[in-house]
């Protein structure tokens, strides 16, 4: 059972065990899975903030005139990405609307494997904590994408970083072990049902599965990529033969053949969440069709065959690079599949706006923006023309920003009112959600465009004609704060008046 | 509203010049790719915004089964969507292919970057510090190898070449635009390499001739003193040599045959023809006493009508 009017049933039941439970501590050690996201809300928000204030301070230096000190740039720009790559984009949709959406979308009272969930999130908690030192005491500088040569002879004592992220690959294994096992069993018969086909199972239950696939099996390849490096710079062995021509390549491959399928990996996630407040929205099932699950089926492929659209032109044979191409451009494809699809269920029939319907429709436009602009770095001559420049940054961030945080904001307002049992302030979240919606253009068109100037990116330095197109950027950052910070104090707000309007009651 | 913003900003990127028989192309590409995703967003956002004003609407909820007209729709969306993408690869390809091709009788240039920045060699040997190209004629660039991995990015030729960490390659470029552009390696900004920039001069009609014959030294019909005297000029020498007995980086050549020199390993050495064009190529083996190993050899890179007229150079200003 799970459709979302069903759902309200669930969460009535799981509020009234929640509230058993919930008031005693943070819940450090909680086997409930709702308690535990929110303990990684609370670290992600944590991290978004910190995140999202050097993103402005990188897009600052460049047009306040301040003198660059390249190093100190290179240190912000890395840890930027780490924090918000590896403790935000990535485990942000799982962690937390993992945690409290797929139990109720099949019908269970929590994960399957509540322990092991637990120790996804201190694994999770554990990767956060090492950052912060890395931040505090030694932040690295080689680029959250571990740039060799350099990140083997970096002396800025980037293995407090290297640490985190392992710890962050092992809570991503748990954590989609855990999504699968929660999804297999859900079918099994028991407590007076009967045991359910796959068919029965809800498309967003496909999508949470198939980023938890994903996640799980590219993280053993992060680790292969960190230890390779983990080696290289302590010596013990010539793991990606530094001395040998090609280094720089060898790694990169490592890197991205993990890298691309995580990316896919969080868009799977993205697409579960908001097809959910789609079909939530126009009040229907969520029912997985044999072309939406064939949509999914072909993202995990092409996420994992893509990869090599992240070496474009840097020495594989030309057969090599037009596959790579191709496969980069036909994960286009079923992608658009869904999106048209459900543009055309949404225009069929009667919605319930509301602030996570308009953050899902702007996840939609952000993905065919984000998706168009990567067509241009699989595209050959343009490929080659805008690699490592500031078109890339945009692309990766019209994705992560503009998709995947906009995803995570559509599944929290979407949720908000069973899991933090308060009623959504619709005009406050609207105007957050048009800001973050023009922020994010008016802070990566710009980004794009200087990406075609030649502007190199990961450079505080910019090239002749950069200013006005990095001033925008600027602004839109500036706006993109505004926004983040705007959604969660109406969120909060939204929690903090309805229980001082109850303490008001029990005064009167 | 991102839209203006995207036109607004064009005409600012307008601004960069389009300076090689690439520019065109890329330029074809990144507009048709450009004006489809314009149109796509536009219309994802058209969509967005027809939503929210039709919701609450009073019609009845939909079963999220789409009708067969909204289903052919989509069928015919995705197949269109794969034509476009076989469309996308055929035309990169033929660029692509135009980019990977060095064309027959291109003129060699050797690009090596290392720790004091980019270097240019040119096939008569003469090393130069900015890219002197032609205008309407194939250059063939080799990359030389070097210890960090680089790209060789000038915006203005829409060419960026990655180079692998210890490994070479071969590109070419056809300038169209004469002009002084930008040259930078986009990579590793963290590197000695960071963002190493050089300009890049393309030379008008006829130029590039007059820039090579000077830089491929003076005509060797000279008399040998007038020979020596515009080598000297030409080559460099002034940076570190005088000709008015001040002592510089290297020891002035007036007087300097007059008498006997200390070598810094305390030998003394009798300043004769072979003393010279030993110090010209292979300037380290025998170094002055109070001057430091500095000098770069000239072995093969002067011929030897020119070291001639060096030495009666020298000579002739006792």
């Amino acid at each position: 059972m799970s459709s979302s009017t069903d759902i309200g049933v669930a969460k009535a039941g799981s509020a009234a065990r929640a509230s058993e439970t919930t008031e005693t501590g943070l819940g450090l050690f909680t086997l409930d899975s709702n308690r535990l996201a929110r303990m990684y809300a609370l670290v992600m928000g944590l991290a978004l903030v910190a995140g999202i204030f050097l993103a402005f301070g990188l897009a600052l230096q460049p047009v306040s005139g301040a003198p660059a000190d390249p190093e100190a740039y290179r240190r912000m720009y890395t840890m930027h990405g780490l924090a918000l790559v590896f403790l935000v984009a990535l485990p942000a949709i799982p962690g937390v609307l993992g945690n409290v959406m797929l139990p109720r979308l099949v019908g269970e009272e929590g994960m399957a494997w509540p322990r092991l969930n637990l120790l996804a999130f201190h694994l999770f908690a554990t990767g956060a904590l090492l950052f912060l030192v890395a931040f505090l005491a030694a932040p690295a500088d080689t680029g959250w994408s571990l740039e060799v040569p350099f990140a083997i002879s970096s002396t800025s004592g980037i293995a407090w970083s290297l640490a985190a992220m392992l710890s962050l690959a092992c809570s991503f294994v748990c954590s989609g072990a855990n999504v699968i096992a929660t999804v297999v069993q859900s079918r099994r018969a028991g407590d007076g049902r009967a045991a359910r086909s796959w068919s029965e199972l809800p498309f967003s239950a496909w999508a949470f599965s198939a980023a938890a696939f994903v996640q799980a099996l590219a993280a053993p390849i992060l680790v292969v990529a960190l230890v390779l490096l983990f080696a290289q710079r302590s010596g013990a062995a010539d793991a990606i033969g530094a001395s040998t021509p090609g280094a720089d390549l060898r790694f990169d491959t490592w890197f991205w053949t993990w890298g691309h399928p995580a990316f896919g990996a969080m868009l799977l996630a993205a697409l579960a969440v908001v097809s959910e407040v789609f079909a939530s929205s126009a009040g229907r099932k969520n029912t997985a069709t044999v072309g939406s699950v064939s949509a999914l089926a072909a993202i995990v492929v092409l996420s994992f065959a893509g990869a090599g659209v992240h070496v474009l032109g840097r020495g594989a044979s030309a057969g090599d690079d037009a596959g790579a191409s191709a496969l980069g451009l036909l994960t286009g494809v079923p992608f658009a599949y869904l999106v048209t699809t459900w543009l055309f269920q949404l225009a069929g029939g009667a919605l319930r706006v509301t602030t996570g319907l308009a953050y899902g429709l702007v996840f939609l436009v952000m993905l065919c923006a984000g998706g168009m602009a990567g067509v241009f770095l699989v595209l050959p001559p343009t490929a080659a023309y805008l690699q490592n420049t500031c078109f890339a940054t945009a692309q990766f961030h019209y994705l992560a920003v503009g998709a995947a945080l906009v995803a995570l904001l559509a599944g929290v307002y979407h949720v908000w009112p069973s899991w933090a049992r308060a009623t959504v302030r619709e005009g406050g979240g609207m105007l957050a959600c048009f800001l973050l919606f023009i922020g994010v253009h008016i802070a990566f068109v710009p980004t794009l465009l200087l990406g075609y100037l030649g502007q190199p990116r990961r450079t505080g330095a910019l090239v002749a004609g950069a200013d006005d197109l990095a001033l925008w950027s600027a602004v839109g950052s500036a706006l993109v704060i505004v926004a983040v910070v705007l959604a969660g104090w109406n969120l909060l707000a939204s929690v903090l008046y309805s229980a001082s309007d109850e303490a008001g009651k029990d005064g009167a | 509203m991102n839209t203006l913003l995207l036109l607004a900003a064009t005409t600012d990127a307008a601004s960069l010049p389009s300076a090689s028989t690439f520019a065109p192309a890329v330029d074809q590409t990144f507009l048709l790719a450009a004006w489809f995703a314009v149109f796509l967003v536009v219309l994802a956002t058209g969509a967005m915004l027809l939503v929210l004003a039709g919701g609450r609407s009073s019609a009845p909820a939909g079963t999220g089964v789409l009708g067969s007209g909204a289903r052919r729709v989509v069928q015919s969306g995705v197949l269109v969507s794969v034509l476009l993408v076989a469309g996308f690869l055929v035309h990169g390809a033929f660029v692509w292919a135009d980019l990977q091709v060095v064309p027959r009788g291109a003129l060699p240039v050797q690009v090596a970057l290392g720790d004091k920045g980019w270097s240019f060699t040119y096939p008569n040997g003469y090393v130069a510090t900015e890219l002197h190209l032609p205008i309407d004629r194939p250059v063939k660039l080799r990359f030389q190898a070097a210890r960090e991995p680089y790209t060789f990015s000038v915006p203005a030729f829409r060419l960026q070449v990655p180079v692998a960490q210890g490994e070479k390659r071969d590109a070419w470029v056809q300038a169209t635009l004469a002009g002084e552009y930008e040259l930078f390696s986009t990579l590793r900004p963290a590197s000695p390499f960071a963002l190493a920039t050089a300009q890049t001069v393309v030379h008008a009609e006829g130029g590039y001739d007059k820039w090579y014959q000077d830089i491929s030294g003076p005509p060797l019909d000279l008399p040998p003193v007038e020979l020596g005297q515009r080598s000297y000029q030409m080559r460099g020498c002034t940076q570190c040599h005088t000709v008015d007995g001040t002592k510089l980086v290297g020891p002035s050549f007036k007087g300097f045959l007059a008498r006997e020199h200390k070598l810094t390993d305390g030998q003394v050495v009798e300043p004769n023809d072979a003393y010279i064009q030993e110090s010209i190529e292979d300037p380290t083996a025998k170094v002055l006493a109070g001057f430091e190993p500095v000098m770069p050899s000239f072995k093969g890179r002067l011929p030897e009508p020119e070291i001639k007229g060096l030495i009666a150079y020298i000579k002739s200003l006792q």
